[in-house]
């Protein structure tokens, strides 16, 4: 797991952006424990307390949940309810950004999606 | 034990004529790392002493679990103020500091402090005034937290070590706190270097607490609005004068900084006008908090317009 300390978005916010990555990814699978606020605290060199609060930030979303006797749990449904909140959140928030930057430089639409579909090509190669 | 581990009610401390703590209230959370923040000469280091009962309020009452620190022994050797620069003699040994410590706090772990001693590769038969400067925190550091007292006060602990000094330290406070849940206080005046390791924040300004809350509500606090000059003195003008926390002007650039979060309505209502709303670090919060220089105005001293250099 990786922050960056001079990013404006606040700490705890990157971690639950990182377990949620970790969870998309397979990394973290559905009904593993999640990593314990205090393997985070010692891997990131951050107060538990902060690692908490990112946490916590996944079981109000109902991603992970407190299982009795042990840590968070990877929540049963987790991987489709991030992926839908990340499609209909952080991905629409980059298309406005890339759809203003594009204006700025005088990118009509249909030159925008070509770009965009030989990004994706790119990436298959 | 009931009520704050740390308990400080209408402190005032005077020096002489000298007034260096005013009207300080604090209710201490529970086991939290806690930093505080000021400028040199705000009233960190008197704040510890007072906690430790090392000197007594002039005013007010302080508390540790619930004692006065100045008349009960519990509350004194709960509470230690740990700090680089203290005064001993320079001629007696690491080991002899070591069982002067060791015998006066009642949990003092000697096999962690020995532990930590090797780590860093400080003899314990040196003598304390043939120590590097940063060997000499380092040895004080050791201590404070091997002692495990409920209430551990390092004040400006890292002054003089070195890089790598300074991490490891870092670390060990971390884990040690981890390990052994108890209430951390430390002092900096340079907030970056602990401001992850904390979860919350005093800051203090000439004898005052200006802020006591969570590290998060400080990174938050504030944000700098800039942008085309005439939009950003129109924009500023329809603010209350109390939100104004600086003004900048270069030959580059006009920005303010406002006390309004870079996501509240206020930020977004610049942004709407086509300014640019951007975070504030922590660093910086403190700063404009406690009245500080920028550093704006520094060119002036180059002005020499007496000489005709100007």
């Amino acid at each position: 797991m990786k922050v960056n300390f001079n990013d404006s978005t606040p700490i705890f916010r990157q971690i639950a952006d990182a377990i949620e990555d970790d969870i998309l990814s397979g990394k973290l699978k559905e009904g593993d424990n999640c990593y314990s606020q205090i393997d985070i605290a010692r891997e990131l060199s951050i107060n538990p307390a902060t690692a908490q609060k990112g946490i916590r930030l996944l079981v109000d979303a109902g991603e992970l949940e407190k299982v009795r006797g042990q840590s968070m749990v990877v929540k049963t449904g987790a991987v489709s309810m991030i992926r839908k909140k990340k499609t209909e959140g952080v991905l629409l928030e980059m298309i406005d950004r890339l759809v203003t930057e594009a204006k700025k430089l005088g990118i009509d639409a249909s030159d925008l999606i070509d770009k965009v579909v030989s990004a994706y090509d790119e990436e298959e190669k | 034990m009931d009520g704050y581990p740390v308990e400080l009610k209408g402190v005032y401390r005077s020096f002489g004529k000298s007034e260096v703590i005013r009207g300080f209230d604090l209710d201490l959370t529970k086991n939290a790392m806690t930093g505080i923040i000021g400028p040199t000469g705000a009233g960190k280091t008197t704040i510890m002493r007072l906690v430790n009962g090392a000197i007594k309020p002039t005013k007010g009452t302080v508390r540790v679990l619930g004692l006065d620190p100045c008349k009960k022994t519990k509350a004194k050797v709960s509470a230690i103020h740990s700090y680089p620069v203290m005064d001993i003699n320079h001629s007696l040994k690491v080991k002899y500091y070591l069982d002067l410590y060791g015998r006066a706090y009642p949990g003092f772990d000697f096999s962690f402090a020995a532990k930590l001693l090797e780590y860093f590769n400080l003899d314990q038969k040196a003598k304390f005034g043939n120590l590097s400067t940063g060997q000499k925190a380092l040895m004080h550091f050791i201590f404070g937290l091997s002692s495990r007292c409920p209430v551990t006060m390092f004040d400006e602990p890292f002054n003089g070590m070195d890089i790598e000094m300074r991490k490891l330290a870092g670390k060990i406070l971390l884990n040690d706190y981890m390990e052994h849940p108890r209430n951390i206080i430390v002092a900096s005046h340079i907030l970056p270097e602990i401001e992850h390791l904390l979860s919350e924040v005093i800051i203090i300004n000439k004898g005052e607490k200006v802020f006591y809350g969570d590290m998060d509500q400080v990174r938050d606090m504030m944000c700098e609005i800039s942008g085309n000059a005439e939009i950003l003195d129109a924009f500023s003008g329809k603010l209350p004068q109390e939100s104004i926390m600086h003004r900048t002007k270069s030959a580059m650039s006009q920005s303010l900084v406002i006390k309004a979060s870079p996501n509240s309505d206020l930020a977004k209502s610049a942004k709407a006008l086509g300014l640019e709303a951007s975070p504030v670090t922590p660093e910086d919060v403190c700063i404009y908090l406690t009245g500080g220089k920028a550093g704006d105005d520094i060119y002036d001293l180059w002005n020499n317009e007496e000489n005709g250099n100007a």
